[in-house]
Formats: structure tokens, C-alpha cells, sequence
């Protein structure tokens, strides 16, 4: 039999539910630019269920955000080589090659701060602006960002937030919680723990019984898992020893979970997640380390051990090792501070350097989703909308602002403080 | 034939089943193969139910939404995944397997024209044929992500209902977006080069009246590489003949232009 001739079919109509099973597996930019096909791919492509769907595909990327002291943001994601028509090739580590800035509203540049946690793509950012200091919502991935109302009290870069997604409500909420870097230097600082669900943009306080004795490091982000915040405290009986903070979000109540046993009784260096699951991990100066997972807070399961490599190539820094996500080859990738980075692939047992451009230092981290998610998702279509313009075209404006110290009223102008308030 | 084996799990690949396409082809399938297509499982799983599977003659399951060449493809497609009731390798046999089965989809996608995954994605929908629609899903997803919005237009066929304003808006609202995209007309110069083309000699025509006057600064006489062949090799008709222009100003500054 002869080869098969194409049929000279006109376009056939594709059923309506086929288009968002495709359109789930693109990148965010492809995304956002195929919102202007026509005005159903754009109601398809902005409503809730389909950002919904996009941002839990199993096959969905994970960005590196790494940021800097005084510098922009960097992101490391999966930028896939194109080829021409059909000829996808993925190169060896899915593009974890070239970090690019981030940052097209120069909302950091020069400015301190910290990435204290993020959820679903979004990042909740501190900025020291020398003023009042700012508390931003930002998604990365499709640029758009958006300034919450400050608590009482606020001391910028010093606190400590957290960002999580409660299901019991479907909305976000941030969490201040106490700074044991404000209980030592400041004055009359209360540590008390308020909560902020972006429907109400409201800042509300949980009852005093609920406060943790604890105080937590700024420099902590907060990792957000199993419908909680995490964070690594200090045990008040013994400094030397961490403990494992969870936060409930949906019941907003505090508890202390054990950690992952370790037969040296090292302690826990790092607390953050992979592919979704909480994740701990004990090491020690030039040992090896182990990676634990938990999807319960009860029983750790070990993910994997990296054990010490000998020879020149190994690294002494086992302490700083976080990490970060995995290869679709099924290695994972590890950052380590002041050094780069590194894939190890735990059945062949392999490290391999991985080179990164454009990175040479960084202070934090993190690793988020891309996604969709709006920061105005609460807000109304309208309000959002108006938001997302001035978002894009004031913001050289409102770096300006910040540069000359204007007053915090006027800051308020240009953030978000509409919104209908939740029931 | 197939019908007669009541056996839900088929050990035995022999069995097989007949499925009639669009165009009247007959695809004679091994079961393990056709049930990967849940539609055809579920006829034959009804099939069954009925006195017709006691009747022992070969049933044809007819698939009127599907031409035998998309077919074709299915199958071929559904033949090289892991077959249900395969024994489990170890991870150096799956890893080999693996690489064969990506090496087989990229050779699949590297001849596949972009119209020819529509077909293929509404055969899959129908058929109900899970892996294949991941698949093809997939793969048309790598092929318009880096695409123009006006290919995505043309390739989907949908109108644009946005007034002119409002797009302009929306690109530059977003101009990152459309940054670094491969530009609409470099796609369709590729799809069209992509297709190989023929050259039919048609032979001489005789008898044409007028015959073709060649314009008189047409070269003519000897080929100067092949004296067999007289010049002009190749003609089209017409004088004078202007590329494009916009409508607002004309090549000869007239105020119409015929």
C-alpha cells in the first residue's frame, strides 16, 4: 500500500473542550499573548477554572526566582529552545541555563528586600523604600503586581509573612507573624500575628491565645504546603535546636510538628517543599545529607540522600545545600549559596555542575509555579483591570515616588484599596 | 472472530478485530490495540451484551467520523505504547524503551503537517483514545506556543471579534508577550516549503490560438549551458508586471489605479 495522502479536509471544528486541554500545557507568556485571539479565548483563558487547571498540571513549570540584595530579581525557568515546526528538543536540564531579570517595574532595583513566601505563583515581597516600607504582591510570570494595605507597626524588611492559599474560603491569605529580630531591637514590640484575606484587604488580629511563643528569623520564608505555613523557630528551651512552626490556614491556629528523626540529631537547615510536599532536610558541615518529605506532618519518608562526593569537585558547603525542584529527567536540582549550583540524580547517583548564566550571587531562593494568578483575583473584573493598566504604565512613576520619599498617603493612591470586602 | 473470544483480558494478540472507516476501508486491528480506543471498547463491551456476540460471525465496528488515513495513524500510534498486560522491566529495560518510544514520536511529528494534528486530535476525541489525545495534544501545543496570535487565528479558524483599537491596546499593554514570537508569514513561508513538490512534464500543446507572442526583450536562442534547450526556458504572461502596493499611494500617482 502507498503512503497515506493527507486528507484535503477544510479545518474541522475542534470540540470546545479539546482547545483548553491544549492550551493548559503552554508557558504563561504564550498565554497571555493568545488572550487576544478573540474575546472566548480570552474569557477562557482569564477564568478561574482554566488558571485553576493550568496551575495544576502535572506537567507545569516551576520557576527559580533568586533574589538579590539591592538588585532585580532573577528567574531561571524553563525556557524551552524553540525549533522549527515539530522538532522540540529539550536540552539536557529543560532550560535551566540563563537567568534573565525580572523586574519591568523597577519595583527593587536598589531597594532592599526580601521574598518572605509565596503560593500559587504569586510572591509576597517586603521593600525597604526608606519610607514607610512596602508589602507587594507580585506574579512574576505574567507581571503584575499589587501593593497591600500595611499593618500597624510596620517594620519593612524586619517582619515576618507568610503567603498561603486557603481552600476552606478559595482566597489568599497573608500572615504577619512574629520577628525575633523586632522582639530584640525594638521597643515596645508586641508579637502578635494578623492575617490579611486579599477579598477584605482588611489586617486582622487572631486571638492572644492563639500567639505562638516563638519568634521567627526575617530572613525565614515561609513555606506554604499541606494547607498551612511553615516556618524553622528557635526552641525556646535550647536556641541550638529548631523546631518546625505549622500555621493552619483555614483554622488560623499555631502547632508545633515534629521533625524528620535523624540519627546524628542534626538539626533541620532547611524547610521548603518539592513538587508540592513539605520538605525538610538534616546535613551538617561536610556530611552527607537527607532529604525528608511529609504530606501529613506525621510521618517523614526520606526522598533522598546526597551523599558526600569525594575529590575536588565536592563541595564543603553540605549546610547550604536547598534543594530546588526536579528535571523532567528525574534529577533534582540543588542551589548552594555562594557557590552555583548543582543536579543530582538519585538513581544514578550522579552530581553534576550545572551552569546557570547571568548568576554569580544571590541572597534567597525560591522556587514558585508560573501561573496566571492575578493579584487582583479577588477584586472585581473592572477594578482589575484598571489596576493592571496602571500597574504597567505608572510604574517608572512609582519607583520615582519612592526615590523621593513621598508621603505614604500618596503611595496609597496607587495601591489597591478597592475591592468589595469578603462576607 | 473477535467476538467470539469472551476472554476480558486477551493473552493471546491474535485476536483481532475489523474497524470500517469514513471511506469504507476495512483495518483489521489486534484487540489489545483497539481496546486503547475506548469508544470501540465500549461497542464491543455492548456487542457482547448482546445475542449478537453468540452468533460467532466477525462483527465490523464502523467509525463514520474517521478517514482511514488518520486511522492509520492511531493505530500505528497506539501499536508502540506499553502494551497493559506487558511484564515489568527493570529500570534499564524501561529507560531503553523509553528512549525508543521518544525516538519513534519525534520521527511521527517531524512528518506530520500542522492541519493533519487537527485531524488527528478530533479521530483521537471521538475514539476516545486517552493516550493518543495526550499525545497529539501535546504536540500541538509545542507547535503554536511560540506562534504569532494571527497563525493561532488562521490555524484554529477563528474570527477575530476585537475592534482594531482594542487589540492595539491589548499588544501594548502586554508587549512582552509578543516579543520574540515567530512572525505569521515566516510560519506559512516554512509550512509551504515544507510540502514537496512535484514537476510533471505535460508535453507540447499544439493548436492554442493566438499563439503567445514573447515580448520582444525577451531573451531567446541557445541555452548557453545546453544548446538543446532554447531560451526562453520558462514564460508567464503578462508586461509590466508591479509588486504589491498600498492602497493609499499608487505606483503611477494617478488617482485611480486599474
Amino acid at each position: 500500500m502507498e503512503a497515506p495522502t493527507p486528507t484535503p479536509t477544510p479545518t474541522p471544528e475542534l470540540p470546545e473542550d479539546i482547545i483548553p486541554d491544549i492550551l493548559k500545557r503552554l508557558p504563561v507568556k504564550s498565554l497571555v499573548r493568545f488572550r487576544c485571539v478573540s474575546k472566548s479565548w480570552h474569557s477562557l483563558i482569564t477564568s478561574s477554572s482554566f488558571i485553576h487547571t493550568h496551575l495544576h498540571f502535572k506537567k507545569s513549570r516551576s520557576l527559580i526566582l533568586l533574589a538579590r540584595y539591592c538588585e532585580t530579581l532573577l528567574s531561571i525557568g524553563p525556557q524551552q529552545q524553540h525549533q522549527p515546526d515539530f522538532n522540540i528538543t529539550t536540552t539536557a536540564v529543560d532550560g535551566f541555563q540563563k537567568a534573565v531579570e525580572v523586574d519591568s517595574f523597577d519595583l527593587v532595583r536598589n531597594l532592599p528586600y526580601y521574598v518572605k513566601g509565596h503560593c500559587d505563583g504569586l510572591i509576597c515581597v517586603v521593600i525597604n523604600d526608606g519610607v514607610d516600607g512596602a508589602l507587594v504582591l507580585w506574579n512574576p510570570s505574567i507581571r503584575q503586581y499589587k501593593r497591600l494595605p500595611l499593618p500597624r507597626n510596620f517594620h519593612s524588611t524586619r517582619e515576618v509573612f507568610g503567603l498561603g492559599f486557603d481552600s476552606t474560603i478559595g482566597d489568599y491569605k497573608v500572615v504577619r507573624a512574629p520577628s525575633s529580630y523586632c522582639q530584640m531591637k525594638i521597643k515596645d514590640y508586641h508579637p502578635q500575628v494578623e492575617v490579611l484575606t486579599l477579598g477584605s484587604n482588611t489586617w486582622r488580629k487572631i486571638p492572644d491565645e492563639d500567639t505562638p511563643p516563638f519568634c521567627i528569623e526575617h530572613f525565614f520564608q515561609a513555606t506554604n504546603a499541606n494547607g498551612a505555613l511553615y516556618w524553622l523557630v528557635a526552641a525556646n528551651d535550647d536556641p541550638f535546636h529548631c523546631e518546625i512552626l505549622r500555621f493552619d490556614l483555614a483554622k488560623e491556629k499555631f502547632k508545633v510538628v515534629p521533625s524528620p528523626p535523624d540519627t546524628f540529631h542534626r538539626n533541620v537547615s532547611w524547610l521548603g517543599t518539592l513538587e508540592g510536599s513539605l520538605c525538610a532536610i538534616h546535613t551538617q558541615r561536610l556530611s552527607y545529607v537527607d532529604v525528608w518529605t511529609s504530606k501529613d506532618d506525621e510521618t517523614w519518608t526520606k526522598l533522598i540522600t546526597i551523599p558526600r562526593m569525594p575529590g575536588p569537585e565536592a563541595s564543603v558547603r553540605h549546610s547550604d545545600y536547598v534543594p530546588l525542584c526536579f528535571t523532567s529527567s528525574g534529577a533534582v536540582v540543588i542551589g548552594i549559596k555562594l557557590e552555583g549550583f548543582v543536579t543530582y540524580h538519585p538513581i544514578e547517583n550522579k552530581v553534576s555542575k550545572l551552569a546557570v548564566q547571568n548568576v554569580e550571587h544571590w541572597l534567597q531562593e525560591t522556587v514558585c509555579a508560573e501561573s496566571l494568578v492575578s493579584p487582583y483575583a479577588a477584586d472585581e473584573p473592572a477594578a482589575a483591570r484598571q489596576h493592571q493598566m496602571r500597574s504597567a504604565h505608572t510604574a517608572s512613576r512609582s519607583l520615582w515616588q519612592l526615590i523621593l520619599g513621598l508621603k505614604h498617603g500618596v503611595a496609597n493612591y496607587f495601591s489597591c484599596s478597592s475591592g468589595d470586602p469578603r462576607q | 472472530m473477535s467476538n467470539t473470544s469472551e476472554n476480558p483480558n486477551p493473552s493471546s494478540s491474535s485476536a483481532k478485530m475489523t474497524l470500517k472507516t469514513s471511506d469504507n476501508e476495512l483495518f483489521e486491528v489486534e484487540e489489545a490495540v483497539a481496546m486503547k480506543f475506548c469508544t470501540v471498547k465500549q461497542y464491543f463491551e455492548d456487542e457482547k451484551d448482546s445475542d449478537v456476540a453468540a452468533r460467532g460471525s466477525t462483527t465490523v465496528i464502523p467509525l463514520p467520523n474517521v478517514h482511514s488515513a488518520v486511522l492509520t495513524m492511531l493505530i500505528s500510534y497506539g501499536k508502540k505504547l506499553p502494551q497493559s498486560n506487558a511484564v515489568a522491566d527493570n529500570h534499564e529495560e524501561e529507560e531503553t524503551k523509553k528512549k525508543e518510544r521518544k525516538k519513534y514520536e519525534q520521527g511521527l511529528l517531524k512528518n506530520l503537517m500542522p492541519g493533519e494534528l487537527l485531524d488527528l486530535i478530533s479521530a483521537a476525541n471521538y475514539l476516545d483514545f486517552k493516550e493518543g489525545l495526550e499525545f497529539f495534544n501535546q504536540a500541538l501545543a509545542d507547535h503554536i506556543q511560540n506562534k504569532s496570535v494571527e497563525y493561532v487565528r488562521k490555524f484554529f479558524g477563528i474570527k477575530n471579534d476585537y475592534e482594531p483599537h482594542e487589540e492595539e491596546k491589548y499588544r501594548e499593554e502586554y508587549a512582552w508577550a509578543f516579543e520574540g514570537i515567530e512572525c505569521w508569514l515566516i510560519g506559512e513561508l516554512k509550512q509551504f516549503m515544507a510540502k514537496t513538490k512535484t514537476l510533471d512534464i505535460a508535453g507540447t500543446l499544439l493548436g492554442i490560438k493566438p499563439a503567445l507572442i514573447v515580448a520582444s526583450f525577451s531573451v531567446r536562442g541557445l541555452n548557453s549551458l545546453d544548446s538543446n534547450i532554447l531560451k526562453p526556458e520558462m514564460i508567464a504572461p503578462g508586461e509590466n508586471i508591479l509588486a504589491a502596493w498600498i492602497n493609499a499611494i499608487g505606483p503611477t500617482g494617478l488617482d485611480s489605479n486599474t
